[in-house]
């Protein structure tokens, strides 16, 4: 276990200076503080988030200027329901404030998804599809509607034993990939997260999750990319009796 | 700005305080993996004397619910995945060996399979478990069923010639992770 949690803080070191960094591709860095409460009415699971992205450090890639500061806040609820245990499916529906201290925009978002998960002794494995209705508007240059299709395959599991008890540790890891089907080239201009995250269940109603997450997309058509990579810190609530 | 940062983290903190004294008094079963050192040293000859083969062997002290302690190891020997579980002073609880159902003699599969036939509409067998103990040897075994329309996991419990004990739902973890 104590190997496991060394290599998930090397892991750092590949994602602040991955390989692919090169010629005019910049890389940002940032946190994403959220907290996540979550709760059961039968047979509905529902859940409220609360997050904010925020770009860490100043820096300056090519002729534009990323400042220190708060990109969004997000305020996200969601319904969850699970046919069998092998499918969950969800919707919810985000209010992003974009900018909320230099020039606000909003973002209404509401998105569907399904996942299917299968379980293998204490791994879980999951493949999730995700449809983004995305309206975004600012005062000074109306509403743009954007339909974005998230792929992602992820695992997690306890790091002791077999099943994840309080005051333990656990793995949480996924890559993604995003294309904007309303885009130009939207095969060309993809998006790829991955997140590599370690939980630990503080009680039996509620964890923690601090986690590296490293997203990149093209920017132009030579194909250089932005690459971000925010530290983020989820605490988990369970509402439920 | 920095101001602004340091109220989002503060009212993260503040959150997880709270919850954190909504809850402090509950107790849970918690396994814990352990070093050879603070395991039983009868269970660990024990294991020695009976299993020479063992592969992937993994040592955990479990507390219950009730404060009880017991050791747990967990090795693969000769094929099979062996979870064996002591009392602290070493003495032997049961052995859980994990089969293939098939093997199970047909008698016993057929009584099995006519109590889920009962109780589920449809079901599959997802690990079955030798176990045996003081009360003899019985068969653990989960099973993926569907009941009214749900699906769900149980862990069923069988004498060796498949007399029903115990059926008991499995809580499956929550699937949270799909919403972030």
């Amino acid at each position: 276990m104590r190997v496991v949690i060394f290599l998930f803080f090397c892991s750092l070191g590949q994602l602040a200076f991955p390989l692919a960094l090169s010629g005019q591709s910049g890389q940002l860095y940032g946190t994403i503080p959220a907290v996540l409460l979550r709760g059961n009415l039968k047979p509905f699971d529902y859940a409220f988030s609360l997050s904010s992205e925020i770009n860490a450090i100043s820096r300056t890639l090519g002729d534009r200027t990323f400042p220190a500061e708060v990109l969004n806040l997000n305020l996200e609820s969601a319904l969850a329901y699970d046919p069998n245990p092998n499918l969950n499916l969800a919707a919810a529906f985000l209010y992003r404030i974009r900018n909320p201290f230099s020039g606000r925009g909003i973002e209404l978002r509401p998105w569907q998804q399904a996942t299917l998960i299968n379980r293998l002794d204490k791994y879980r494995l999951r493949n999730r599809l995700r449809l983004e209705e995305r309206w975004v508007g600012s005062t000074d240059e109306g509403v743009d509607f954007d339909l974005r299709l998230r792929y992602r395959l992820s695992t997690d599991f306890p790091l002791e034993g077999e099943r994840l008890d309080i005051r333990e540790f656990y793995l949480n890891l996924s890559t993604e990939t995003l294309f904007t089907l309303t885009a130009v080239q939207p095969l060309f201009y993809w998006e790829s997260r991955t997140y590599v995250g370690l939980g630990y269940q503080l009680h039996v109603k509620k964890r923690l999750e601090f986690a590296f997450d490293f997203r990149s997309r093209k920017i132009d058509s030579l194909g250089n990319r932005r690459h971000t990579l925010f530290l983020r810190l989820l605490f988990i609530a369970d509402l439920s009796n | 700005m920095i101001m602004k940062f340091q109220n989002i983290l503060f009212f993260i903190l503040l959150f997880s305080c709270a919850t954190t004294w909504q809850v402090r008094g509950q107790k849970m079963e918690i396994e814990e993996r352990i070093s050879e050192k603070y395991f039983p040293k009868p269970a660990l000859a024990f294991i020695e004397r009976n299993y020479p083969e063992v592969n992937k062997r993994k040592l955990y002290r479990e507390t219950s619910a009730a404060d009880s302690i017991t050791y747990e190891a967990k090795f693969r020997s000769e094929g099979f995945l062996y979870s064996i579980e002591f009392w602290p002073d070493g003495q032997l609880l049961d052995i859980e060996k994990r089969v293939k159902f098939r093997s199970v003699p047909e008698s016993t599969r057929r009584k099995m399979r006519d109590r889920w036939a009962a109780d589920m509409k449809k079901f599959r067998v997802v690990k079955c478990q030798e176990q045996t103990s003081d009360a003899g040897t019985r068969y653990e075994v989960e099973v993926r069923g569907k009941i009214e329309q749900q699906v769900s996991f149980f862990q069923y419990l069988f004498e060796a010639d498949g007399t029903f004990v115990q059926k008991s739902k499995i809580i499956l973890r929550p699937n949270d992770m799909t919403l972030y």
